[in-house]
C-alpha cells in the first residue's frame, strides 16, 4: 500500500487513488474523454455540414481543409465522424444503461433465491441464445428503420452475462460471515441487500459495465458495417465504415481513419475497465 | 420463574445428497440468568449447530426436527421470523469466530455499529454515534472516534473482536452467543477477550452461551458446561463438579488431553483413540462406545440416557451410574 493510499479512509477513495497511479488508463480515460466531448460538443457549433457534398474534392487525402480528407461523394469526413459519434454514443450509452436491468435480475434472482431464482435465471438462458443480429433485423422491422433502433437489440445482447455475473456475486456474498452476522443481530433484509449486498457487489459490476460499454461500441459499428445501421441523413460510426470499403483501394484512410478511432475508442475502454479491475481488486484482498 | 435459555430436546439434520446428518440429538440445556454456559467439544459435535439454531441461522439444508427452544419462556423455533430478528440484537445476540469475516470490507466501523442500533431503536445518528462511542470505550477501545472512523481492515484481530462484542452488547442484550470467539485470535489476545467478557458479565448481568473446544477457555469464564459428543450430552455440570469429578469417560479423556504446567515433558501428550462418530449414522448404542476404554457389551447395545451423578451433575453413561460409583471414578482419575 502506497503512503498515499494509507490518507484516504472511504474505500472509494482509495480505489481511486490506485486507479489514477496507474498511468495507461489515466491516458486512455484521457484519450475517451476526449472522443466523446469532441463528438458531444463539437456538432453543437456551425461545423461542416456532413452531408454536404463537394463534387469538386472527392477522396481528398487528409489536408488543412479537411482534417480528415473527403470520402466518395466529397464529404467531409471528420465532420461525418463528429456527427456520427454522436449517434454512436448514443446508441451505446442507452443500450448499456438499458442492460443495467440485468444487475436487478441478477440482484433479484441471488438475494431471493428458490423458484424467483429459477425463473430469471431460466428466462436469462433463454435471452442468451437469442441470436442478437437476427434480433436486430426483426427490431429494425418493427420499429422506425434506420434511426438507431438496433440499440434495443444491442442491450438484450448485454443483459446475460450482467444477471449471471450480479446473481453470482450476490450468491457469493450472502455466504460470507458478515451477513450472517448482521442478520444475528438483527439488521433486516432490506437493509441488508441495499447496504451490505449492494456495497460489496459495487466493484465487479462497475467494471462489467465499462466492459460492456465497449462491447456495444463494436457490436454497434459492426452492425452499421453489415447495413443494419442508420439512414441518411443520419449517420453512424458503423455506416461510415461501410462507404469507406468502397473506395478501399483509391482512398483507404477513408476506411482506415475511421477504423483507427473505434479501435482506439474500443481500446482505452477496454484499459480503463482493466485498471479499474486491478484498483478494486486490491481493495477486496 | 423461567431460565434465560432453555433448550428442549431440540435435534437438527442436515439433508445434504441424499444422506441425513444428524448434527444434534435430542439436547436438553438450562442457561439462568446471571450464568455462563459452556458448551465443549470437538468438530462435528454440533455444538456451532446448536448456537445457530438458537438464532435461526441454519442453513437451508439444515431443519430442526424436534424440540423447543425457549428464551425467557418464548419459543425461538416457532416464532414468526420478525419477531425473531427484533429480538435477535435487542435481547440476545452473538459473537463468531472470525471477527475479521464478521465485519462488512466497505463499510467504517461506526456506520455498522450505528446500523446495528438503529435496526432496533429510533434514534438519531448523532445520539446512535455517541453511544457507539461509549461501548466502544467500556470494551477496552479507548480512541473510540478514530476507531469508529476506520474500515476493518485497518483493525487488529483482537481489536476487530472488541468492536464485534460492541456490536453485539450496543442494545443491551441479555444473553450473548459466543461461537468460539477466540479460536482466530493470538493467545495473548485471547486471554485479554476472555478476561473483558469476564468482567462485562460482571458488570452488567449478561449471560454468555460459549461455545468452545478448549477447557482453558471454560474455566475461565463459565460457570457450566455441557460437553457435547456427536451431537448428544455426554456430561452436564458445573465447572467444578466436571473438573473434579468427571464421570464421563469422554470429558475423562478430554480433561487428560489438557497439557498442564507439571506433566512431565518427556511424556508425549494422552489422546483419545479412533475418530470421531459419523453424523450420517444413528448409532444404537452410546456414540462413544467404540472410542471408549470403558465400553461393555451394553454399550454398544443400549444408548445410555443422561441421568443425575450427583446433585445438579448429570452424565450419559451407563458406567457412572450411582453417587457413589461416580465418586470413585472421581478418586481414580482426579
Amino acid at each position: 500500500m502506497s503512503g498515499r493510499e494509507k490518507t484516504v479512509r472511504t474505500p472509494v477513495g482509495r480505489i481511486a487513488v490506485r486507479f489514477f497511479a496507474n498511468r495507461a488508463a489515466v491516458v486512455c480515460l484521457g484519450i475517451f474523454l476526449f472522443i466523446l466531448l469532441a463528438c458531444l460538443i463539437i456538432p453543437l457549433f456551425p461545423i461542416r455540414d456532413p452531408e454536404k457534398m463537394n463534387m469538386e474534392a472527392l477522396l481528398q487525402a487528409p489536408n488543412g481543409t479537411y482534417w480528415m480528407g473527403t470520402d466518395i461523394y466529397g464529404r467531409d469526413l471528420l465532420s461525418r465522424m463528429l456527427h456520427g459519434g454522436r449517434l454512436t454514443f448514443n446508441i451505446c450509452f442507452t443500450a448499456a444503461g438499458l442492460s443495467l436491468f440485468g444487475l436487478v435480475l441478477g440482484v433479484a434472482a441471488g438475494f431471493f433465491g428458490g423458484r424467483i431464482d429459477r425463473v430469471i435465471s431460466r428466462f436469462n438462458d433463454a435471452v442468451a441464445s437469442i441470436p442478437i443480429f437476427l434480433l436486430a433485423v426483426f427490431i429494425e422491422m418493427c420499429l422506425p428503420a434506420g434511426q438507431g433502433n438496433y440499440k434495443y437489440a444491442i442491450a438484450v445482447a448485454l443483459m446475460p452475462p450482467l444477471v449471471r455475473l450480479s446473481r453470482n456475486l450476490v450468491l457469493e456474498i450472502l455466504d460470507c460471515e458478515y451477513i450472517e452476522a448482521a442478520r444475528a443481530l438483527g439488521v433486516s433484509p432490506v437493509r441488508i441487500a441495499a447496504g451490505h449486498v449492494l456495497r460489496n457487489i459495487s466493484g465487479p459490476v462497475i467494471v462489467q459495465v465499462f466492459t460492456n460499454l465497449s462491447d456495444a461500441i463494436l457490436t454497434c459499428t459492426i452492425m452499421g458495417y453489415l447495413g443494419l445501421g442508420v439512414r441518411m441523413p443520419r449517420v453512424e460510426w458503423g455506416t461510415i465504415v461501410k462507404e469507406g470499403f468502397q473506395c478501399i483501394l483509391r482512398a483507404p484512410l477513408q476506411i482506415v481513419l475511421p477504423c483507427l478511432v473505434i479501435f482506439v475508442c474500443v481500446l482505452s475502454l477496454n484499459v480503463v475497465g482493466n485498471a479499474l479491475r486491478d484498483a478494486v481488486a486490491k481493495e477486496e484482498r | 420463574m423461567n431460565s434465560l435459555l432453555s433448550v428442549e430436546n431440540l435435534s437438527v439434520e442436515f439433508k445434504s445428497g441424499g444422506r441425513t446428518a444428524y448434527a444434534v440429538n435430542d439436547v436438553s440445556l438450562r442457561l439462568e440468568a446471571g450464568e455462563n454456559l459452556g458448551i465443549v467439544g470437538e468438530s462435528g459435535s454440533g455444538k456451532s449447530t446448536l448456537a445457530h439454531a438458537v438464532m435461526r441461522l441454519l442453513p437451508d439444508s439444515a431443519a430442526v426436527t424436534g424440540g423447543r427452544i425457549l428464551f425467557d419462556g418464548r419459543d425461538l423455533t416457532a416464532m414468526p421470523e420478525r419477531e425473531l430478528r427484533a429480538l435477535c440484537g435487542q435481547e440476545l445476540s452473538m459473537i463468531f469466530q472470525d471477527p475479521m469475516q464478521c465485519l462488512d470490507p466497505s463499510f467504517s466501523v461506526g456506520s455498522q455499529l450505528t446500523e446495528t442500533l438503529r435496526a432496533h431503536e429510533k434514534i438519531t445518528r448523532a445520539e446512535a454515534r455517541t453511544r457507539a462511542a461509549k461501548m466502544l470505550r467500556a470494551v477496552g477501545l479507548e480512541d473510540a472516534e478514530k476507531v469508529m472512523r476506520q474500515y476493518p481492515f485497518a483493525l487488529s484481530g483482537g481489536m476487530q473482536q472488541r468492536v464485534m462484542i460492541a456490536m453485539a452488547l450496543l442494545t443491551g442484550p441479555r444473553l450473548l452467543i459466543a461461537d468460539e470467539p477466540t479460536t482466530a485470535l493470538d493467545v495473548t489476545v485471547q486471554d485479554q477477550i476472555l478476561h473483558l467478557l469476564k468482567e462485562l458479565t460482571r458488570q452488567t448481568g449478561l449471560s454468555v452461551l460459549f461455545i468452545t473446544h478448549s477447557f482453558g477457555v471454560v474455566a475461565e469464564v463459565c460457570d457450566r458446561v455441557a460437553v457435547l459428543y456427536g451431537g448428544r450430552v455426554a456430561e452436564y455440570g458445573t465447572v467444578r463438579q466436571l473438573f473434579a469429578n468427571a464421570a464421563h469417560p469422554y470429558t475423562q479423556g478430554l480433561l487428560a488431553a489438557v497439557p498442564s504446567m507439571e506433566s512431565d515433558r518427556e511424556q508425549p501428550l494422552s489422546a483419545i483413540d479412533g475418530t470421531p462418530v459419523s453424523v450420517f449414522a444413528q448409532a444404537e448404542g452410546c456414540p462413544f462406545a467404540a472410542r471408549c476404554p470403558r465400553a461393555e457389551e451394553r454399550c454398544r447395545r443400549e444408548r445410555p440416557a443422561l441421568h443425575e451423578v450427583e446433585p445438579d451433575h448429570f452424565a450419559a453413561c451407563h458406567a457412572a451410574k450411582a453417587p457413589a460409583l461416580a465418586e470413585r471414578t472421581g478418586e481414580d482419575h482426579g
